[in-house]
């Protein structure tokens, strides 16, 4: 008898397999535009130089040593300049007592050089921490903390002068038990001037009843990994809305958080999908449908991602949801939707039609090109400022066992950078970027924001065992742009949920104020439009969290303008060149 | 016989003699023809034989022993008459019924081979060679666990016999007994290395389990040991795939693609390891050459047809797939596929008719009941589309409790390791609501609450194992 098994033909199998060799699908060298931006690994000169320790480096035996931390640029002194936290996790073993790491915060000193004030801030916390988000829930002009954990959340308040304070109990974000929080982002569901919090949840993960990879339960390729999610129980999601008296109160059931499509919940960000003035919320989720949860207007959301087709692949299936990407990137005016998969699948690329529905987009946009690569954080930046929004990409591996395979992606992985061109596609210009994009590395979580102020978003990067990166971005001045730090009085202060609408030179643009976004991870506020060739914008209108809208005119381009609720002015401040 | 296939033993290659009763001269006779055919004087052995019979027609002996030389000589619709009259001269002749079964067993004649088997196995249950061949006609007859009842018990009579080893690996294997069948593959491989269907049964039982480093080993062996074997290399080629080894994969297609220019399985095999490389192009040229060389495979143009879908040549893609169909009516991924085709081409009513003829192809094809539910939802049938969304929702919670129930059986057998007996049976207990056609969840269950003394609940519950897995053992 001979027998012969037959590879596997499902779909499944086929579209994990599809992908162009990256480079294949490019036009010849001299057919090529140049490219008007590059990167700069900045990190060790600017004192960005803690290591994230997260999990075993060899192997992992549980999933919790493989999810990473999420990085969150604050401007934590209120000077100005992007401060930059970087939780950090831990490990099975421990450490003896003093010496398990913390979370690092930045202090942005101004000449491209970072200080660690993390004990002095008070931060110096450990555990498994997973993300961070931002927010001045209290509305006193500095902004606070909410940091993740396989364990208990933490809400730092901002108290001033350098200093933090843990006030997680008091403000009623106790937990009798331990949860896995993952991604978060504070938003103001009710419209009621003060930021309410979301914490997205991955695993109700119990270790001591968790599969082992020496089960055997558990391969990836033939090698034995640590389980999950699948065939563990999912965590639910949790809203807390605030009270307004420093206290927050938890609507998760109440509210409708908790009955969605999907479980398994990592990357999250605010959107305001509809268009009504009403901020929506997107949660990536793990092997899971991703949920859309629509505000209804009346304290309670629910998820449309299932109906409306921003939940599964092209062909109906459910990823593995890890981070999220939100902006117009086909300007017409409403939020589309990137999130970022496993390896073996390609990201999504969900076009909002406009119409309640998201249109998958991936292949028609050139994005299925790549299916090697596993993703992480992301985020819509236009870093060439000719006004598309392009897409950036952290990758790595989610197994170190990997490292035994001859898989040609490896545990380290390059990132994605996509130049958009204005046609609805995208091109992989990654190779042309060259280091330290191609730089590999095990990436989880990403936080864009303009540190250097010098008008360009920049990408900080937290990698798994390693050190943390820090891109500078560095731009063709031939482009302009202009910068917004929208300031709400009546809206929440940091004005998340505001929608910015950019006219300049016939060209229309929007572009949101948003909590949360990329993979747990807290982008900086400021909203950057490119404006290619215009030297000014002839008009920004805000819609403001609140429901006010105003506008401004003939604003300067290469500019930092602070848009306050109410004033109808913008306030001009020059770049730092 | 003239052909002796390499997995089964040789009917003809040992021969039992017995001194038998009869006449005189026809006992001489038999006498010297067993002497004859010791020395291989086959012809002569012929002459001897029917000497006896002539003399004494009535010597089932004779008629048995000049059965088995004339099955030496490939006569063998002679040699079956001849183990027919033997048998019916003298039925409980064990080494007549063991012929004759094991001949019509070669001629494929199973229905008429299991009888004289049956009872050459009843006869001497001892006899491994009656045991194995009775083992084969019952797997050929669908009776897997008939099968392997014979295949262990030629195995107990005899170890050394590799093929009742690898035969039995192969019947364990149908039955999803997948860790004894590597077992039994492994002492088939170690008893006769030279087997390479052994060597590629255990690779693809290795495959099974997951054990793609494993299965590479085996497998690279075997086509080392045997070059030419071509379903080896197709097989190492698929472990190696299993493997995230896509570059060797594909170096083992291409040389076999090059021995074999007309294989057009090795052509699709390679175009599936080129995808995984994402090179796309090459792909699309060997599922092509595999279409051509094969105009019956639907796997290739459905592949051919996903490549193009992916590449956004949609009316290709639809036509390969439609073409997928015409080769398989029945094929549901291409139904499927097809229908996204058509959604994405706006035509919404042809569309549902693919999703909805993949539903009835594959009740369980969860991503068709989400698309339908997409499709109506675009076409303004909330109720519709919300009913259809449901179903893939009942059956995703199916699919995730189905795999806890895995996990919790793996907890229970941690608990019971650990001796806490009462955890377990909480543990399995839990797997069997999440999952009730998990066997081994029923199957543990029952040997845990057999150790409490529970034994009617616990036999109870191996019933239910059984029917789902009918290898368990109580």
């Amino acid at each position: 008898m001979v027998a012969v098994l037959r590879a596997v033909r499902s779909a499944a199998a086929l579209i994990a397999a599809t992908a162009i060799v990256a480079g294949s699908g490019h036009a010849a060298p001299q057919d090529q535009p140049p490219l008007r931006f590059s990167f700069k690994n900045v990190a060790a000169e600017a004192g960005v130089d803690g290591l994230v320790t997260f999990g075993g480096t060899a192997a992992n035996k549980y999933l919790v040593e493989t999810t990473g931390t999420g990085v969150a640029f604050i401007d934590y002194d209120q000077d100005g300049l992007l401060d930059l936290f970087v939780v950090n996790g831990t490990t099975l073993e421990g450490f003896p007592a003093g010496k398990a790491p913390t979370n690092y915060l930045y202090r942005n000193k101004g000449n491209g050089t970072f200080e660690n004030v993390t004990v002095k801030a008070g931060l110096a916390a450990s555990g498994w921490g997973q993300g961070a988000c931002v927010g001045d829930y209290d509305n006193d002009g500095r902004d606070d903390l909410f940091v993740t954990y396989y364990g208990r959340n933490r809400l730092y308040h901002n108290a001033g002068q350098g200093r933090f304070e843990d006030v997680t109990r008091a403000a009623g974000l106790g937990q009798t038990r331990t949860r896995w929080g993952t991604g978060c982002a504070f938003f103001d569901y009710d419209r009621d001037g003060r930021l309410d919090l979301f914490a997205a949840n991955y695993i109700d993960l119990d270790l001591a009843t968790a599969p082992t990879p020496s089960s055997g339960l558990c391969r990836y390729k033939g090698v034995p990994v640590a389980c999950g999610p699948p065939g563990l129980d999912g965590g639910k999601n949790a809203l807390f809305h605030n009270r307004g008296n420093g206290t927050f109160e938890d609507v998760s059931d109440k509210s409708g958080i908790t009955r969605a499509s999907g479980t398994f919940g990592l990357g999250v960000s605010t959107l305001d999908f509809d268009d009504d003035g009403w901020v929506d919320l997107y949660v990536a989720n793990d092997s899971n449908p991703s949920a859309l949860y629509r505000n209804n207007h009346d304290g309670t959301f629910t998820d449309i991602a299932v109906t409306s087709g921003c939940a599964y692949s092209q062909d109906g299936k459910p990823q593995a949801g890890m981070g999220v990407a939100v902006g117009d990137y086909d300007r017409n005016g409403t939020m589309d939707i990137f999130k970022t998969n496993f390896a073996g699948d390609t990201s999504t690329l969900y076009q909002n039609s406009g119409g309640g529905l998201c249109d998958d987009r991936t292949f028609a946009a050139g994005i299925g090109m790549n299916t090697r690569w596993l993703g992480w954080g992301t985020a819509f930046v236009d870093f060439d400022h000719d006004g598309w929004l392009d897409l950036f990409l952290v990758n790595g591996h989610v197994y170190p066992e990997v490292r035994q395979l001859k898989t040609e992606a490896g545990y380290e992985q390059r990132k994605i950078v996509y130049h958009n061109d204005g046609k609805g596609h995208f091109t992989d210009v990654t190779e042309r970027l060259g280091a330290p994009l191609t730089t590999p590395k095990a990436g989880r979580g990403a936080a864009f924001g303009d540190f250097d102020n010098d008008g360009q978003v920049d990408v900080a990067i937290a990698n798994v065992n390693d050190r943390t990166d820090l891109y500078r971005t560095i731009g063709d001045p031939a482009n302009h742009w202009v910068a917004l730090t929208l300031v709400g009085t009546s809206s929440n202060r940091n004005a998340i949920g505001a929608r910015v609408h950019c006219v300049s030179a016939g060209v229309q643009q929007w572009q949101e104020v948003r909590g949360g976004g990329s993979y747990m991870s807290q982008n900086d506020f400021r909203v950057n439009f490119g404006l290619a060739q215009a030297k000014k914008v002839d008009r920004i209108e805000v819609r403001w969290p609140n429901g006010l809208e105003e506008s401004w005119d003939n604003l300067e381009a290469d500019r930092f303008h602070t848009l306050k609720e109410g004033s109808g002015r913008a306030a001009t401040t020059p770049p730092k060149h | 016989m003239v052909i002796l296939l390499a997995t089964a033993i040789c009917v003809f290659a040992q021969s039992t003699s017995v001194v038998a009763p009869g006449k005189p001269a026809a006992r001489a006779h038999y006498s010297r023809g067993t002497v004859l055919e010791a020395q291989q004087d086959l012809a002569a052995a012929e002459a001897a034989y029917r000497a006896a019979v002539e003399s004494d027609p009535g010597m089932a002996a004779a008629h048995d022993r000049l059965g088995f030389v004339l099955g030496k000589l490939g006569r063998t619709a002679d040699a079956i008459a001849e183990f027919e009259r033997a048998v019916a001269l003298q039925p409980d002749l064990a080494d007549a019924q063991y012929h004759l079964g094991a001949t019509l067993w070669w001629t494929k004649q199973m229905e008429a081979a299991r009888k004289p088997l049956e009872r050459a196995a009843a006869l001497r249950p001892a006899h491994a060679e009656s045991r194995y061949y009775l083992g084969l006609v019952k797997r050929e007859q669908g009776d897997i666990a008939g099968a392997v009842e014979e295949l262990r018990a030629a195995v107990k009579a005899d170890p050394s016999l590799a093929a009742a080893h690898l035969q039995l690996g192969v019947a364990l294997q149908a039955w999803g007994d997948i860790d004894n069948a590597i077992a039994a593959l492994e002492r088939a491989v170690a008893l006769d290395p030279s087997r390479a269907d052994a060597a590629n049964s255990l690779g693809l039982a290795l495959m099974q389990k997951g054990d793609a480093a494993r299965a590479v080993e085996t497998l690279r062996k075997t086509v080392d040991r045997h070059p030419d074997f071509g379903s080896a290399r197709l097989n190492l080629g698929t472990a190696l795939l299993q493997a995230g080894d896509t570059a060797s994969a594909v170096d083992v297609y291409r040389a076999l693609t090059e021995r074999e220019t007309t294989n057009a399985e090795a052509f699709y095999d390679l175009g599936l390891a080129l995808k995984q490389r994402d090179d796309f192009a090459a792909a699309e040229t060997a599922f092509r050459t595999a279409l051509r060389l094969d105009p019956a495979m639907p796997e290739a143009p459905y592949s051919l047809g996903v490549v193009l879908w992916q590449t956004r040549r949609l009316d290709e893609a639809a036509a390969m797939f439609r073409e997928a169909l015409s080769r398989r009516p029945e094929y549901a991924d291409a139904h499927y596929m097809l229908g996204t085709v058509l959604k994405q081409q706006g035509d919404r009513d042809a569309a549902l008719r693919e999703f909805r003829e993949t539903i009835r192809i594959n009740p369980s094809f969860t991503e068709a009941y989400t698309s339908i539910g997409q499709v109506l939802t675009a076409a303004r049938d909330p109720e519709a589309a919300a009913e259809a969304f449901a179903e893939a929702q009942r059956l995703n919670k199916r699919k995730a409790d189905s795999q806890a129930a895995v996990f919790a059986v793996n907890a229970g057998r941690e608990r019971l390791q650990k001796g806490d007996v009462r955890g377990a049976i909480a543990r399995f207990r839990d797997a069997v609501r999440l999952a009730p056609d998990n066997a081994q969840a029923h199957y543990q269950l029952a040997l845990a609450l057999r150790r409490t003394g529970a034994v009617t609940e616990a036999r109870a519950e191996y019933e239910s194992a059984r029917r789902l897995a009918p290898y368990l053992r109580w």
